[in-house]
Order: structure tokens, then C-alpha cells, then sequence
């Protein structure tokens, strides 16, 4: 079973993506913010993580950051999984080494565990932006 | 020989008359020429007679004795200069009344010699010439005693009668000499009184003149007296004017700048120099140009001036930061009545930044807004998708499968709507990033036309396309460009109930332009203003909905998406009941124009 550390602040959304995850055969580690992120990934060494970006007393971004400058744990595979759908948090998180920044509100969470998986499987191709589709 | 004739006749006027010959004038001098000619000719036969021979031509010497009168007397006639007449009429006088006589008749015993002097003797007595009556009765006395010598013979010294000649000779040519400087002083008194008497016809006529000249001085310095008291009125009355249109500029919260055409500043207020940041005590010559450079970085102050004062037209300029805040300018230039020329141009200054604050953080309430519903809206979404795989058993329920799905719907929309919201919002705050690239109208509308082939066939519309084949590529965001167009496509849609949707595009000048035709409703001319608006639907009501599923943002958004890709939008023509026809309009790929997008990649 391949480890999952959601690292989310609101409590529905972990819930959310819980249930969809363990359907479908995830092992799924919770965290509620940055530092408890970076604890969690430092002792469970997770096979991904699933990282929101706004959350209390650390963001994502940061965390992400610091993951990233600390050898144990760098190698992690990374998603973004935000609402924010700023062209500088995307690009920062890209550069940073986020494999994929996933907007929630544009999938199901069916779909958000169907791009895990890809982004899983096609670790080694570099990154990827998930555009908004905007629509009238 | 050639003889000057003239000449000769001319010298003995010459010689009397002096120096004073050439003051005459010719017709004058040719009568005197003659005159005095035949006056020197008796003269000095006259003379000769007395040198060489007493006795014999007695009525020559008479002849010529009247001749000399005669020609002294029209000598005066003619010139009246007193000095030369004088002395000429005496020297006839002595030749006639004392030379003669004297050597001549007294010794002869002739009565007559006694006449001449003695009308001599009464004439000047006349005059009251005492020298005259002197010299007369002289001789008189000389010619008496020669007459009684000649008859009596009573002397008993021999006293020659030509020695008696001589002597009443030299005694005339004395007071003769003493009469001439008389007659030259009653001359001279003579042309005094003349002077005196034409000296006081000028002066009384000058006292006149004066007169009339005081007269107008008096009316003139009334006259001035009543101008200054108006003038003094005037003056009064502009600078009370003057006095309360500096009050009403100083008190206005915009600031306030007039300007010559030569860029000297005639009047600012402190509103002015608060909204832009001047110190308070700028001195008027420098505000201007403070205002320039305080300005240069967001907007050409000096050409906008310049150019309106060229055309004569009033500008506006917005969104131009001075410091920390935007301001707004408006400029119209001064004009006399009827003058093509501007006097200057004035200045209002607006201070947007508060304005703008609440304009941004409108938007930026509704980017925080939009993103934080996103949170709870996935959560409902997200639970949606899964009731299916939770609740199996339950979902063979028709109902349930149905409310489900509406609850899927609803949800699916405010995802939608705050999306709207969001795409807005960047774009507002231009922070929306375009991709701008020579696009192929042709792929992009057929691409777009695609999607909305179902929606077209269900309610029986037709579909035209007309697209220039050759038409050249144009600057603009492919997906932006599919934005607009599925906006202005969807709204012909809606709108239309029966006809046709036309889809056309052409090349016109240096730009392209799309256009969307429909057959459908319309919109009233007093909608039309408000199509591009936030929040309009084709109706005056905000209230009022055309359509329960739209958020009335649609033009709006594709107006501010075309314009930030330098293109513009409009609606070209609608007629109610008609139809309408949107048209928007961009550059050619290729060629550069005012580029507006806010960020290219």
C-alpha cells in the first residue's frame, strides 16, 4: 500500500480525501499544518505528499520549502493540492520542486486521486500545472 | 561790344537805395530803375548848372527843379522806406529850394526864391519837425539876405553870392543830415506803431485762442474727472469679482491650475499642492513644473497641455500616481470668444485614492471571498461524487438519484460562478497573465463553435460562418480569444429563439474584426449603454434577470480580456425584436500597436 501524508488544515477536506483515498487502497497519514507536516514526513517517511497551502502557523510553501533542505526527507514526491490559484504560488511551488499543483475545487476527488496516481507513476517526468478551466 | 544796358540803368538805383536793392521785387525795381535814372540825370545837370552857370536857362533849371520833386514824390509813392525817401526828397529839397534859389534867384531879385522855403518852413512846422522848421527858416533867412544883398547892395563886405550859395548849402545839408536821422527814427516809430498795431491783432487773436483753449481744458479735466471716478468703480468692482473667484477656487476640494500658454502659472489653490504632494508654500512660478516631475513617471503632463491647447480639446487621464496616490486629471483649454488660439489651459485635479482603495478592495474582498468559498464548495462537491460509492443500495431510488443530482448541478454552478468571480477579479487587478501569439482566427472560431453545435441544433437555429480565407493571423491569448468568443456565441444563443447565428470575421485596415450576428431579441437603445457594465443584464432593473443561470458578468469579463489584449469590443448594431450584432476588433498579428495586456509570457 502506498503511504499517503495528507497535510491539511480544514478537518472536511481531510475527511474528504480520506474516505476517496482509502478507497482506493491508500495508506493515508494526517497532519493539520506545516510543522506537524515536517514531523510526520521526517518519522513516517511517506511514499507522497499531498500538501495544502494555506494553512496555520505554517504554509505550505514553506513547508514544502524545508522538506525540500532537508536530505532525509527531500527526495519525497510532492503534490500541491490548493484553491489558490495565484500564478506565483503555482510557479513557486513548481520551482521548489512540487511534481504537480492540483486546484481542488476543479475535480472530484475521484479525479484528484486519479492525478496521484499519475503523477505516481510518472515520477521521473518533471512537473506539471493543473490550468483552471474557467468557464461562463 | 556787347553792352549790359541794364546794367547801366539799374545803377542809379543801385546806387540810392543801397544794400537794400535786393529786397525789392522786379516789378518793383523795374519802376524805380527808371525813376531814379531820371532823377540822377536832373540831379547832376541840376549840379551843373549851379557849378558852371547862373544866369542863363532859368526855366530849365525850373523844369528840372520839378522833375526832382516830382521824381522824389513818386519815389515815396512807390517804396515807402521812410530812411531812403527822406533823403532823397531832401536832397531835391535843398537842390530845389536852397541851391537854386539861392544862387540863383536871390541875387536876381526874384520874389519866388522866397516860396519854396517858406512851404517848407509850414510843412514841417505841420509835422512838428522842430529841426525842419530850424533848417527852413535858415534858409529862408539866407536866401532873404542874399535877396537884399543882390538889391541893395548893403554888405560892405564883398560876400560872393556863390559863397552865400555854399553856405545855405552846407546849413541845409546839416539840419538836411539832422532831418534824415529824425525822419529815420519817425520811421522807425512809424513801423513800430505798424508792429505795435499788427502785434496787437495777433495777440488779441492769440488771447482768443487761449481762450477757447482753456475753455477745453476745463471740459477736458471734467471729462477726466468723471473716466477716473469710473475707472476707480471698475477697478473696484473686477477685484471684488476677482476676490470672490479666488475665494470659490482656494475653498475647492480638487485642485485647481491655470496656466498661460507659455507655461506661466496665473492661478493655483492649496487643494492642488495637498493632492500632489507639493509643500504648501511653492512659489506659483515653480508649480507647474514641480507638478511635471512629480507626475513624469506615469504620465506626460507637459505634452498632454501642449496638445490640448494645439486642438483645442479637452482631455482626461486617469490612474496616474503621484506618490502614493492616483489622481485623475482634466484639462480644457481657455479660449477668447472667438479666437482659434488657446490663452492657456486649466487644470483639475482629482484625487482618486480613495476611491481607487475601495475599488481594489472591492475586488480584492471578492478574490479573498471567491477563494475561501472554494474550500466549503470542494468539500460539498467532492461529497457529492462519492454518495454514489457509499450509498449503492440508495442510488437505485430514482428520487434520490435525482435529488443527488441537482445537488450535483447546484454545486457544479457556485463552483462555476465563483470562478467567474475569481477570472474577474485578476483581470480587474490585472494580474491576469496572457499568452499573446499570431493566432488563425479560422481554428480558434471553429474550435469554439464545436461546443455550442448541440445547443444550436436544439433549438433549431441556423449556423453561418464567414470567414475571409486569407485573412491574417492576429495578436491575441488563443484560450482568452475562445473566452470571448464562447461568451458573444452563447449570448446569441440564449437570446435567439428563431433565425440564424453568423459567425464572420474580415480584415479591415490593420485589424480584424470578428463579428457575432444573431436573429434574436435584441436590446432597447437605453439598455445599450449599460451592456458592458458589471452585473447588466440587457435590462434596466439590476433586479430584473434575462436568464436565471447568468451572473450578468459575462460581457464585462470579455471586455476587460479583449481590451487587456489590446483589442476593443462593442456592440455594433441591435434593433429590439431584430436581433444584435457584436463586434470585436484586433491588430494584426505582426504589427504593433498600444499593447495593453498587463503581462506577457
Amino acid at each position: 500500500m502506498i503511504k499517503v501524508l495528507l497535510v491539511e488544515d480544514d478537518d472536511l477536506i481531510q475527511e474528504l480525501y480520506e474516505t476517496v483515498l482509502k478507497l482506493r487502497n491508500f495508506e493515508v497519514e494526517l497532519a493539520n499544518d506545516g510543522i506537524e507536516g515536517l514531523e510526520k514526513a521526517r518519522a513516517l517517511k511517506p511514499d507522497v505528499v499531498l500538501l495544502d497551502v494555506m494553512m496555520p502557523k505554517m504554509n505550505g510553501l514553506e513547508m514544502l520549502e524545508k522538506l525540500k533542505s532537508d536530505p532525509e526527507i527531500k527526495n519525497i514526491p510532492v503534490i500541491m493540492l490548493s484553491n489558490i490559484a495565484d500564478e506565483n504560488h503555482i510557479r513557486a511551488a513548481l520551482n521548489q520542486g512540487a511534481l504537480k499543483y492540483i486546484i481542488k475545487s476543479e475535480h472530484v476527488p475521484m479525479e484528484v486521486v486519479g492525478l496521484v496516481e499519475e503523477v505516481l507513476a510518472n515520477h521521473q517526468k518533471g512537473p506539471q500545472i493543473d490550468k483552471p478551466l474557467l468557464t461562463d | 561790344m556787347h553792352l549790359n544796358t541794364d546794367a547801366i540803368f539799374s545803377l542809379p538805383a543801385k546806387l540810392i537805395l543801397g544794400l537794400k536793392w535786393r529786397q525789392l521785387d522786379d516789378a518793383t525795381f523795374k519802376r524805380l530803375k527808371f525813376l531814379c535814372f531820371a532823377f540822377v540825370i536832373a540831379f547832376v545837370y541840376a549840379s551843373s548848372l549851379f557849378l558852371n552857370d547862373w544866369g542863363r536857362n532859368s526855366n530849365l533849371a525850373i523844369g528840372l527843379d520839378l522833375l526832382i520833386v516830382l521824381c522824389a514824390v513818386l519815389f515815396s509813392l512807390i517804396i515807402r522806406w521812410s530812411k531812403v525817401y527822406l533823403l532823397v526828397f531832401h536832397l531835391s529839397v535843398i537842390v530845389v529850394a536852397v541851391v537854386i534859389p539861392t544862387g540863383y534867384f536871390a541875387p536876381t531879385g526874384n520874389r519866388t526864391v522866397f516860396l519854396a522855403p517858406l512851404v517848407l518852413l509850414v510843412a514841417y512846422f505841420l509835422l512838428g519837425r522842430i529841426w525842419g522848421v530850424f533848417w527852413t527858416a535858415a534858409t529862408l533867412f539866407a536866401n532873404l539876405v542874399a535877396y537884399e544883398i543882390g538889391r541893395q547892395g548893403i554888405l560892405s563886405f564883398p560876400v560872393s553870392d556863390q559863397s552865400l550859395a555854399y553856405s545855405s548849402l552846407a546849413l541845409g545839408m546839416i539840419s538836411a543830415l539832422l532831418f534824415i536821422y529824425e525822419g529815420a527814427n519817425i520811421s522807425n516809430e512809424h513801423r513800430i506803431a505798424e508792429r505795435d498795431k499788427r502785434l496787437q491783432v495777433v495777440n488779441t487773436e492769440l488771447n482768443q485762442e487761449l481762450a477757447k483753449r482753456y475753455k477745453l481744458t476745463l471740459q477736458l479735466s471734467v471729462e477726466k474727472e468723471s473716466v477716473e471716478r469710473q475707472v476707480k468703480l471698475r477697478t473696484h468692482q473686477l477685484q471684488e469679482e476677482q476676490a470672490r473667484l479666488q475665494a470659490s477656487i482656494a475653498t475647492l476640494k480638487l485642485g485647481f491650475l491655470m496656466t498661460l500658454q507659455d507655461g506661466t502659472v496665473i492661478t493655483h489653490n492649496p487643494a492642488l499642492l495637498r493632492i500632489c504632494e507639493l509643500p504648501s508654500d511653492t512659489p506659483a512660478h515653480l508649480v507647474l513644473s514641480q507638478l511635471r516631475s512629480k507626475m513624469q513617471k506615469s504620465y506626460d503632463l507637459q505634452g498632454a497641455i501642449t496638445k490640448c491647447m494645439a486642438s483645442g480639446q479637452p482631455f482626461e487621464a486617469s490612474d496616474i500616481t503621484v506618490g502614493d496616490k492616483f489622481i485623475r486629471i482634466l484639462g480644457s483649454a481657455i479660449h477668447l470668444k472667438d479666437s482659434a488660439e488657446a490663452l492657456g489651459v486649466v487644470l483639475l485635479i482629482e484625487d482618486m485614492t480613495a476611491a481607487k482603495l475601495l475599488e481594489r478592495s472591492e475586488s480584492e474582498f471578492v478574490s479573498i471571498a471567491s477563494h475561501e468559498l472554494r474550500t466549503p464548495m470542494t468539500i460539498i462537491q467532492g461529497n457529492l461524487s462519492l454518495m454514489e460509492d457509499k450509498y449503492p443500495e440508495k442510488f437505485t431510488d430514482k428520487e434520490f438519484r435525482h435529488t443527488i443530482n441537482v445537488l450535483k448541478i447546484s454545486s457544479a454552478r457556485m463552483i462555476m460562478i465563483v470562478n467567474q468571480f475569481l477570472n474577474m477579479t485578476k483581470l480587474e487587478q490585472k494580474k491576469a497573465t496572457f499568452n499573446l501569439d499570431a493566432i488563425d482566427i479560422v481554428q480558434t472560431v471553429n474550435e469554439t463553435l464545436i461546443s455550442f453545435q448541440p445547443m444550436i441544433d436544439a433549438k433549431n437555429l441556423q449556423l453561418k460562418v464567414e470567414i475571409s480565407p486569407r485573412l491574417p493571423k492576429v495578436k491575441a491569448d488563443a484560450g482568452r480569444l475562445q473566452e470571448v468568443l464562447s461568451n458573444l456565441v452563447g449570448n446569441a444563443i440564449k437570446y435567439t429563439e428563431n433565425g440564424y447565428i453568423e459567425v464572420s470575421a474580415s480584415h479591415e485596415g490593420n485589424h480584424i474584426t470578428i463579428r457575432i450576428k444573431d436573429t434574436g431579441k435584441g436590446i432597447a437603445a437605453k439598455n445599450q449603454e449599460l451592456l458592458f457594465h458589471k452585473f447588466q443584464q440587457a435590462t434596466d432593473n439590476i433586479f430584473t434577470r434575462d436568464d436565471s443561470h447568468s451572473t450578468g458578468l459575462g460581457l464585462y469579463i470579455s471586455k476587460l480580456l479583449v481590451e487587456q489584449m489590446g483589442g476593443s469590443i462593442a456592440l455594433e448594431r441591435s434593433m429590439p425584436n431584430e436581433g444584435s450584432t457584436f463586434s470585436i476588433t484586433f491588430p494584426e498579428a505582426g504589427l504593433q500597436t498600444m499593447s495593453r495586456a498587463p503581462a506577457m509570457k
